[in-house]
């Protein structure tokens, strides 16, 4: 609806995207600041449903860092009562809330998982993580792992696998196709005799036709071919530039600009060259998800093309006549339909070679695929469980080829995390919550070094971890920080969105920010 | 680990009349050192009170940033805040305005969203402000500690960096006054994107020594519009642009008026197809017509929840502060960038300017005089005027009005920036047809 509630944000991701968000189900684990704005900002943009598990009570502590409850809610079910102000925040979502642990159901009920799409798990150990990690991947349910810890917050992301069918839809992507013209663009291109134009005539000639004449010209001098090299692409500017009448012409600087176009083809984006491989691997099958056809198709069309890219259709805006422009765009658009048309049969051949239906996916599904397939991507996420057994990280490199990459920072964090969960375990409160806060905190820093030690001893790991961070981590007492979790949550709540919509690039590592230095790494 | 279920009664308060417990969180930072503190941090009450007792804070905005940013300041121990907000609300802001509801629809934004807060953090005095910022005399400004934007224009960014340069003294060295620099935190969101950023003026490059990090708009030649329409939006401008103003020349256009943005679209629609023109939708008109940013709730919430945790950096020197600027980007991963811009020292803004000594008795004439001998090559006829803005000696239409003031002695002059009084120093703005921009002169009378 145009200028309603979601307006501003369906020009991001689409009305298409905006359905995908209005169909998930979100569970969140545990009330605390992160994920109470994680969710905040979710029932925001107008998920169908959040159920929020929880086994504590409302107490003094969370009025000074959560927002979505206040004083009267002292005492009450912690879950009951931030679900009650969620829900006054849009009238469309369906909240519920459970007043458990989320350990217990982790361990003794997983399959309640299985109704949601997303698990967003907040301030939990690493080994329950663990465990419901395995349980989500079986099911392919979208799990977010997130804690934050004084000035830092950490964010992770655990997917079986996603594919992204739109890396940025709010880009145009417009690729011309000047190295391989076909004939209706070529019929249009000749048309034109510059020679005979007049003044006003000669500015209103598209840059597309100067830049194909010119192209002609060029091939007659030489050979038959287009200029390869950069003092070859240098002759051809100034073979366009002589074309010139004045030094006006707004046409020529916009061919002048797009020289490279006509020389070498758009070479495929990183992220569709994985993807391609990935189809290589894949027998297509009864189970096979239907993204993979139609790369099965775009694959097929790029061996028949030579390489080229169905058309997307598009073109920019250009100095030309109104006329030259509607023309210039139908052939355009009749191309790519006609591009889009092969895409399809592809297709459905190999639909009915899976033994599945022809008519699985429409016409219109292949055309707007191809729009968007020359960004095509495909991710997975390694299970939590590996990230903490470092011992094998060498065993992991030589099996996948380095795919799993594991510089020296990510480690840092997440030895700081075990040490934390372990020192959680030995004394049953955090490092840094000792009742006498200023003068304990000595003593939780030497005891949190020494576990931080044996962890790193455990995995023959040598070295330590810096003083500096694992005295940080003591003076925030794994508290929450209202701004810190609000940053993170919206971090979480951004990755979710990308995910549930299949728009955009989600985070492939390990997230770590820190509000000191104002900087997220990755790693 | 759990602890007894409490309930109203037994709630316990401290002297602040907090409950006690409330602020565990923020007290595991502001009572103990560590690392990550900034300079001269002192763990303590003191500075817990500094925080709650003392400072006094302005949020610019209460739209997505602004709702984020009140929540934040208030959970991170603010306890005065003032929000200033000429605004209503808007079917369209409920997506990330997350403080106002279906019916506050038309009401204004500053007064619910105060109300908002204060229903829900218990202790904090939010006081709103309906009106526009310009509406406030400069000195209004003086009584806070931190001002922080979350605005989304150009113009009022730049009308309080102007103010709060204004308020910058300079020692005669021409480093700054410490005591005169206010701190602003300013934070902006455009789809994925959004930056934060520090701006103490005389310190860290102010709005104006990096106005060129802001992009012109995109516009269209009226040719272009007339002429050879290619694009929809090219006949939504021409609709918008030319043939309001030929068809209805004595109405107003308002784009918040439905049938006004209807009267667009239609005529966007038969101009379209006249040319043979796709892509004319309501959508797109509104979003050309009016400028649409698109927004989402989570840029908004990550770029204020840093804005508000430099506040507190600044407040109590818990951590140390950004330096200077954070640019974020989430639409392929997540990507910040923090930078240490540098200042322009010829800022009109926020430079100390040109050091000038002159004798104690010099009138505003020989002020002047000195300057065009001083600057013979770039000033010939200077207009002059004090750093609040106040017009001394101008040239053109101003010029019989301003003449009285030549004769008089220049101490007097500033003296009365102050409320009466001689004063010996200041900063003077001079202008001049030959100069590129205004020209700042410190001037120091012995
Ligand atoms: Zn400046």
């Amino acid at each position: 609806m145009v200028g309603g509630r979601y307006d501003r944000q369906i020009r991001i991701w689409g009305e298409h995207g905006q359905k995908k968000l209005e169909e998930s189900k979100v569970c969140l684990l545990n009330c605390g600041p992160t994920g109470c704005e994680t969710v905040k900002n979710l029932v925001l943009g107008g998920i169908a449903s959040f159920t929020l598990v929880d086994k504590d009570t409302v107490k003094p502590r969370d009025l000074g860092n959560n927002f979505m409850l206040s004083t009267t809610d002292v005492g009450e079910s912690r879950a009951k009562a931030v679900a009650a102000h969620l829900k006054e925040l849009n009238a469309a979502v369906v909240g519920s809330f459970i007043d458990e642990d989320p350990e217990d159901i982790v361990t003794d009920n997983p399959d309640f998982f299985h109704d949601f799409t997303i698990v967003i798990a907040t301030q939990m150990p690493m080994r329950t993580l663990m465990a419901l990690d395995s349980v989500c991947r079986k099911q392919n349910i979208i799990m977010i792992v997130m804690r934050s810890f004084g000035f830092i917050g950490t964010l992770r992301l655990c997917i079986r696998e996603h594919v992204i069918t739109d890396t940025n839809p709010g880009d145009n992507i417009h690729d011309l196709g000047l190295t391989q013209p076909w004939p209706e663009l070529c019929n249009f291109v000749s048309q034109f005799e510059l020679d005979t134009l007049d003044g006003v005539a000669f500015k209103g000639v598209p840059f597309i036709v100067l830049l194909l004449q010119a192209c002609d010209k060029w091939r007659a001098e030489h050979d038959s071919k287009l200029p390869s090299n950069t003092r070859e692409q240098a002759a051809f500017k100034h073979m366009l530039s002589a074309m010139r009448r004045t030094h006006d012409e707004e046409n020529f600087q916009e061919a002048l600009n797009a020289v490279r176009h006509v020389c070498k083809p758009k070479s495929l984006s990183p992220t569709l060259v994985k993807v391609l491989e990935e189809l290589a691997s894949k027998n297509l099958c009864q189970s096979t998800p239907i993204f993979w056809f139609k790369i099965s198709g775009i694959s097929a069309f790029l061996a028949k093309s030579g390489g080229m890219m169905p058309l997307v259709g598009s073109i920019p805006d250009m100095t030309c006549t109104t006329d030259c422009y509607v023309t210039l765009q139908r052939i355009y658009q009749e191309k790519a339909a006609s591009d889009a048309k092969v895409v399809e049969h592809y297709v459905q051949e190999a639909l009915v070679r899976a033994g599945r239906q022809r008519d699985e996916i429409t016409a219109d599904e292949v055309r707007t695929f191809c729009r968007y397939a020359s960004n095509a991507a495909f991710l997975r996420w390694r299970p939590l469980a590996l990230d903490s057994s470092l011992v094998r990280e060498d065993k992991i490199k030589s099996t996948s080829q380095g795919a799993w990459d594991y510089p020296l920072s990510t480690l840092t964090y997440l030895v700081l995390v075990c040490a934390s969960d372990a020192f959680f375990d030995r004394y049953g409160r955090l490092p840094g919550t000792a009742i006498d806060a200023v003068r304990g905190s000595k003593d939780d820093f030497i005891k949190l070094k020494t576990i931080a030690d044996e962890i790193l001893g455990d995995h023959n790991l040598n070295g330590h971890l810096l003083d500096n961070l694992i005295c940080e981590t003591v003076r925030g007492g794994g508290g929450e920080l209202h701004a810190v979790a609000s940053v993170l949550g919206a971090i979480g709540s951004q990755e979710i969105i990308k995910l549930v919509t299949k728009q955009f690039v989600p985070c492939e590592k390990t997230l770590i920010y820190n509000c000191v230095e104002c900087t997220t790494m990755t790693c | 680990m759990e602890g007894p279920d409490v309930n109203m009664q037994s709630i316990e308060r401290d002297h602040r009349g907090d409950i006690v417990g409330r602020w565990t969180d923020l007290d595991y930072v502001l009572m103990r050192d560590g690392p990550s503190a900034g300079p001269g941090f002192e763990p303590g009450e003191d500075t817990k009170s500094v925080l709650m007792d003392v400072m006094h804070v302005l949020v610019l905005g209460a739209g997505g940033l602004g709702c984020e940013l009140l929540k934040d300041l208030a959970l991170s121990g603010f306890k005065k805040i003032d929000v200033i907000d000429m605004d209503t609300i808007d079917l369209s802001n409920l997506n990330r305005q997350f403080l106002f509801r279906p019916h506050d629809i038309g009401k204004p934004k500053a007064i619910i969203a105060a109300e908002r807060v204060m229903e829900r953090v218990e202790g904090v005095t939010v006081t709103p402000h309906y009106c526009r910022i310009e509406d406030k005399d400069d000195d209004w400004f003086q009584q806070f500690h931190i001002i922080i934007m979350g605005l989304d224009s150009l113009e009022a960014r730049s009308y309080m960096n102007a103010v709060a340069c204004s308020f910058l003294r300079f020692e005669a060295d021409g480093t700054p006054d410490q005591s005169t620099i206010k701190p602003l935190i300013d934070g902006g969101t455009e789809g994925w994107k959004g930056h934060a950023r520090v701006i103490l003026p005389g310190v860290t490059p102010c709005f104006h020594c990096t106005m060129w990090l802001f992009p012109p708009q995109t516009t269209y030649p009226l040719c272009t519009l007339a002429e050879t329409p290619r694009i929809a939006a090219h006949c939504i401008e021409y609709a918008h642009l030319i043939q309001w103003g030929n068809e209805r020349p004595n109405e107003e256009f308002d784009a918040d008026d439905p049938e006004h943005m209807k009267w667009i679209y239609e005529n966007a629609m038969r101009r379209a197809e006249a040319f043979g023109i796709e892509g004319v939708t309501l959508h797109h008109t509104m979003g050309v017509v009016k400028n649409i940013i698109p927004a989402i709730p989570s840029t908004n919430a990550i770029i204020a929840g840093q804005c508000a945790l430099e506040a507190l950096k600044m407040a109590t020197m818990c951590a140390k502060g950004m330096d200077n600027f954070m640019m974020y980007n989430g639409s392929d991963g997540v990507y910040t960038h923090t930078v240490a811009y540098e200042k322009d020292p010829d800022c009109p803004m926020c430079s100390p300017g040109v050091a000038m000594e002159l004798p104690k008795e010099s009138t505003l004439s020989d002020v002047i005089d000195a300057i065009v001998k001083k600057f013979e090559d770039t000033v010939a006829l200077p207009s002059i005027s004090t750093s609040n803005g106040t017009n001394l000696y101008m040239r053109g239409v101003l010029e019989e009005a301003t003449r009285d003031n030549l004769p008089r002695k220049m101490s007097e002059l500033l003296g009365e920036e102050h409320g009466g009084g001689e004063k010996l120093d200041g900063l003077i703005i001079v202008n001049d047809k030959k100069l590129k921009g205004p020209l700042r002169v410190r001037l120091s009378l012995a």
